[in-house]
């Protein structure tokens, strides 16, 4: 089965496997510099056997992706562009801790961008989600995930987002790395 | 800072993005609106959450959005991001700053370049963090890099008050914030009268 990065088709189902950025937020907490403590741990985990219950419950896997080094964002923005297809994802389905998201909103970044070791993303027909999905849950790593969007047919490459007060935001590519603001 | 302060920021956050009380105020908004607006943002703050919120999309075509007069870090004066840039090169120095200010560029290089380049620039997160790394390097001179908004300034100051009670003497902070109100002024002042 090929699950490279262009293959994403139309009528996709997006599948995250758990929540993000826990990976990205551990790290800053660790580093000099950062006066808060947290009980936070990498999400680095072996997704070996997951793959293989997803592959048994569905023939209809189009892509798979690790969101590593960027983020679900830029995961997400490369698969659209490689695929020549438009994302929507649902900002009120993504699977984020509440001490993750406590940390980004106060140091500026965006849990979109930072980095996950033990996820995976997967763009499945519609018709097999549920199976897909049910798979992933099956598994001790997978517990939290979540369909978080869709594949659209638009050829435009690009990877828009519902906000969660019903407004819609362009996620692009991220240039650089993430940096604490103060404005 | 313990997890707990970080859950009371999310709660206080989220409060403002409670997606019933969202759509009643747009709602209201759409009803009310009349007469084309302009409204403009202060801070990069605003416009981010503006953009991350996608509220652009959710106002009608009456309302528009303008950013600035900025930040406090793009309205830094050149000759003071080289100064930030000759005192990272200083061999006994650690240069501590906020984020924002690595990747502005100066006249031939950038706090980021000069971190690449093997320059001890520290990005933190508050004044009292530069502090505790001058503490944790008393044979090095550790600078903060001042620069912020009237909101900015007194923690910038506190974190001197600090270092005096705390007898840390190779903490400086080099003293560049800047003011809103004449950016305000200047912006409100008719073309003709400015």
């Amino acid at each position: 089965m090929n699950v490279a990065s262009p293959n994403a088709k139309a009528g996709d189902r997006i599948i995250l496997s758990g929540t993000i950025a826990d990976h990205g937020i551990t790290i800053l907490t660790r580093r000099e510099g950062l006066s808060f403590e947290s009980d936070l741990t990498s999400d680095t985990a072996p997704l070996n056997h997951m793959v293989k219950q997803m592959f048994a419950a569905s023939n209809n896997i189009h892509v798979l992706r690790d969101p590593t080094r960027g983020g679900v964002g830029t995961a997400l923005n490369e698969i659209a562009e490689k695929s020549q297809v438009a994302i929507k994802i649902y900002e009120n389905t993504i699977p984020l801790k509440k001490e993750v998201a406590a940390a980004c909103e106060l140091l500026g970044f965006d849990p979109l961008y930072l980095a996950n070791e033990g996820k995976l993303l997967s763009f499945v027909a519609q018709e097999d989600t549920a199976a897909v999905l049910a798979a992933i849950q099956a598994n001790q790593y997978g517990k939290d995930a979540a369909v978080i969007g869709e594949v659209i047919a638009d050829h435009t490459g690009k990877v828009f987002m519902e906000t969660r007060i019903g407004g819609e935001r362009l996620l692009d590519m991220l240039a650089g790395e993430q940096l604490p603001r103060i404005c | 800072m313990k997890v707990w302060i970080l859950l009371m920021t999310l709660k206080h956050s989220e409060e403002y993005r409670d997606p019933e009380i969202a759509k009643k105020l747009i709602n209201k908004i759409k009803t009310t609106s009349q007469r084309p607006i302009r409204l403009m943002e202060v801070c990069g703050t605003h416009t981010v959450s503006i953009f991350r919120s996608g509220i652009r999309s959710l106002l009608p075509k009456t309302i528009a959005l303008l950013s600035g007069p900025g930040c406090p870090v793009c309205v830094t004066d050149q000759r003071e991001i080289d100064a930030f840039i000759e005192l990272a090169r200083l061999d006994d120095v650690i240069v501590t700053t906020f984020g924002d200010l690595m990747r502005v560029p100066g006249s031939n290089s950038s706090l980021q370049k000069e971190s690449a380049e093997g320059r001890d620039i520290r990005v933190v997160y508050s004044t009292f963090d530069a502090l505790e790394v001058a503490q944790k390097n008393p044979d090095k001179k550790v600078v903060f890099l001042g620069v912020g908004f009237e909101t900015t300034a007194p923690t910038i100051a506190a974190s001197i008050m600090q270092a005096g009670q705390m007898k840390v003497d190779n903490y400086s902070v080099i003293s560049a914030p800047k003011l809103v109100p004449p950016a305000l002024d200047t912006l409100l002042t008719p073309p003709e009268s400015a």
